[in-house]
């Protein structure tokens, strides 16, 4: 049975998670508006462009916040190893890419792939963590 | 580092889940100790060894002893 822990900690980051996301949400749709429909321009344009990148700023915050509040160090590494593999993943791709277009030009990767593939990584590395941890019926 | 954490446990016929409780950690946690997939700190090894009323070294061995 895939007994997943259920910490304090990790409702509370559950918790701040949804909020912080929510709030992304809200923030890329209404700046996409305002850039698409209303035709803001100067530094509301700026403005409007930065916003949304304030809620991926509290994204981190939170994992922060959780790593500083879990008590369950077993739990708590769990977390590290996570984040670690969506850095690796991120700094490896970053540098293929890098040399890639330093040499022929080409490979530049579409905006927001390092965020999307780090946080697929983290979210996959966090599944086959609870995988490997599982534990059976109690004895 | 091996360990008897289950050893002992079944000695006083105590549950992973309050094994857990009194640690104040996690299931999974008592379960990757137990079976050597995770080492305790040592402030955890100490709140073990307290809790069994043993010293560190009688629950956990490095193995080169």
């Amino acid at each position: 049975m895939l007994c997943e822990p259920n910490t304090k900690a990790i409702k509370v980051y559950r918790q701040r998670t949804v909020v912080t996301m929510t709030v992304y949400l809200v923030l890329v749709f209404g700046a996409t508006w305002a850039v698409r429909h209303a035709h803001v321009k100067g530094w509301l344009l700026y403005v409007c462009a930065v916003v949304p990148s304030l809620a991926i700023l509290r994204l981190l915050q939170v994992v922060g916040l959780y790593l500083k509040e879990e008590t369950d160090e077993f739990v708590r590494r769990q977390m590290v190893n996570s984040i670690l593999w969506g850095t690796a993943a991120v700094l490896g791709l970053s540098a293929v890419s890098d040399f890639l277009r330093g040499y022929t030009g080409k490979g530049e990767l579409p905006g927001f792939t390092i965020f999307l593939v780090f946080w697929m990584v983290f979210a996959l590395a966090q599944v086959v963590q609870q995988l490997r941890n599982r534990v059976a019926a109690d004895e | 580092m091996n360990n008897r954490l289950k050893a002992l446990r079944a000695e006083r016929e105590w549950s992973q889940a309050f094994l857990a409780e009194r640690l104040e950690v996690s299931r999974q946690s008592v379960n990757a100790i137990e079976t050597g997939r995770y080492d305790p700190s040592l402030p955890l090894a100490f709140k073990i060894a307290r809790l069994f009323g043993k010293r560190i070294e009688e629950i956990f061995e490095d193995g080169e002893g």
